[in-house]
């Protein structure tokens, strides 16, 4: 029952923070509209991957460029929502503990993972990608022949829900190593390099780095698991794997959390010594 | 002991660069990741094409092509465009506009400095891996391919930074900047051939790309190095590199004059 209140709660905030998003938005309309033009910049580059496809009608493992175009809607669709919920949130992270803000969020009566990483979201910068991740998705879908059935469309919901949750597993980590370090600019880097190299299907790697990208570190389940489930060739484990995979990456990435608080509270601890110390002194 | 200011400004960006150098390897290290997907991908469709040439590249050209632009994008890059719009929005340009010292000057020798140890590095990553790839696939690449792919890379970094330079007096005319030259390094980095080979664009757009300079930056030298350009082309190229880089000194001239005319060194 309390979690159910907690839920809803969350939600409702979460709704605020959307409805204070899109207004301060709104206030620099310049700024919007060129947020989408630098993602359809971004989205031109990704959809070079598609003109390769076509153009040299390549097969992997039975899939036809036509499904591949399923599988790359799918990693830029979830692109746009990366963009949409997160991007910008993870950014200002670095900033928070740089500038010491994060110590004013902790006073405030929600929870504090939940503040930073859905208190700024973006309504701009997602749209190129939702809409072209959408359309080729569809594209690829009907030219797959695959039923348009209530119960896929379920399935491809769900596994994208899934890939959501993922996606914040994944992505959180390089601005969650900002409390350890200062410069984690290359650890971003090598995140966004990781999550464009997700744009194919898991099935054009050996099986190695299948398996690092499923059960290490699970880029592989953010783009293949919903379109393999409406194809019927996720296989029962897998199946399996990707509806614990969510819960077991948000968890280890919740004692993540922890200790990075718990790291930033001893030195804030060991400064307010320091300067007590120095202030006693003179 | 009187020192060259410009020798000064090329001792602090070299010390500079050492400062962040861990953060420098993790860059390289987030090149590997195209790499991967690309060379995968490659070989799904020469697995499918057979032996047959796909964009005009065999495929060991393009595995060759996809390693080593991955590696030299990198090291071309020049990223000066944040710092010197700064300065322009910012008003950092007054105390050099005050100090005798040219501004265009202390930029490069600073930038030099800050590239050196970069470059070396990175240069040798990719004689290294030529000769690892050389081996792999029983190819030979001649001395003079090699020293004429080391001048060539030369006037690839000299080129990015006059492009870049060029690109940073936009800031005189435009309100907010970083969002433009996000879009700007993005789509050079395509026309310059850093994500695919320009031949997958299709005769048309290529031909419209090699009356820019883009191509000149990663094009040209990994495929001088990976013995795709020869004989007198190369040379054609070299030339077409020193030609691009005296023209884009006299526009970056012009540009710079022009927007100093608009610049109202607010706060600094």
């Amino acid at each position: 029952m309390n979690f159910v209140i907690e839920m809803r709660r969350h939600l409702y905030i979460l709704m605020l923070f959307a409805k204070n998003s899109i207004i301060s938005q709104m206030e620099y309309r310049a700024n919007f509209v060129t947020g989408i033009f630098v993602e359809a910049a971004f989205l031109v580059a990704k959809l070079l991957y598609v003109v390769v496809v076509y153009k040299t009608n390549i097969h992997i493992d039975g899939l036809t460029p036509d499904t591949i175009l399923m599988f790359m809607g799918t990693h830029i669709l979830l692109t746009g929502i990366y963009m949409g919920l997160f991007f910008n949130n993870f950014q200002r992270l670095t900033e928070y503990v740089r500038t010491g803000m994060l110590d004013l969020m902790i006073v405030k009566p929600i929870s504090l993972q939940f503040l930073v990483s859905v208190r700024h979201i973006e309504v701009g910068m997602p749209i190129p990608n939702i809409i072209a991740g959408s359309i080729m998705v569809s594209i690829g879908w009907s030219a797959s022949d695959i039923p348009f059935t209530l119960l896929n469309i379920l399935l491809f919901i769900i596994f994208i829900f899934i890939a959501t949750i993922l996606t914040y597993c994944i992505m959180i980590i390089p601005p969650l190593l900002s409390f350890w370090f200062v410069n984690t600019s290359a650890a971003s880097e090598i995140s966004y390099s990781v999550w464009d190299a997700n744009n194919m299907p898991k099935l054009i790697y050996n099986k190695w780095i299948q398996r690092i990208g499923t059960f290490i570190i699970p880029v592989f389940i953010v783009t293949n698991y919903a379109p393999l489930i409406v194809l019927h060739k996720l296989t029962k484990v897998e199946m399996v794997w990707g509806i614990l995979a969510p819960l077991i990456f948000f968890m280890l990435i919740r004692m993540l959390w922890k200790q990075a608080l718990k790291y930033i509270a001893v030195q804030t601890c060991n400064f307010g010594c320091l300067r007590k110390g120095e202030e006693e002194s003179l | 002991m009187t020192r060259n200011k410009y020798v000064v400004a090329f001792r602090i960006g070299f010390q500079s660069s050492l400062e962040y150098r861990f953060n420098f390897f993790l860059s390289l290290l987030s090149a590997a990741f195209p790499m991967i997907v690309q060379y995968y991908m490659w070989t799904a469709v020469y697995a499918n094409a057979g032996e047959k040439d796909v964009f005009g590249y065999s495929y060991r050209e393009m595995i060759m092509y996809t390693i080593l632009a991955a590696v030299v994008s990198k090291l071309v890059i020049s990223n000066i465009e944040s710092s010197i719009a700064e300065d322009i929005k910012s008003g950092g340009l007054n105390k050099y506009i005050i100090q005798p010292i040219y501004y265009f000057g202390f930029r490069i020798s600073s930038y030099i400095g800050q590239r050196l140890m970069y470059f070396t590095i990175s240069l040798c990553i990719i004689l290294a891996l030529t000769y690892i790839l050389n081996t792999f696939y029983s190819l030979k690449t001649e001395e003079e391919r090699i020293l004429i792919f080391c001048l060539s890379i030369i006037l690839s970094v000299i080129l990015s930074f006059l492009i870049s330079y060029a690109i940073c007096a936009c800031a005189f005319w435009l309100s907010e900047i970083s969002y433009f030259f996000v879009v700007t390094s993005l789509l050079i980095n395509m026309m310059s051939g850093g994500i695919f080979p320009l031949e997958i664009f299709g005769e048309r757009l290529q031909q419209i790309f090699r009356l820019l300079p883009f191509h000149y930056l990663i094009y040209f030298p990994v495929n001088v190095l990976s013995g795709k350009i020869s004989g007198h082309q190369i040379w054609q190229g070299i030339m077409g590199q020193g030609v691009w880089i005296i023209l884009l000194l006299l526009i970056c001239h012009l540009v710079w004059k022009r927007g100093m005319k608009r610049y109202l060194g607010l706060g600094g």
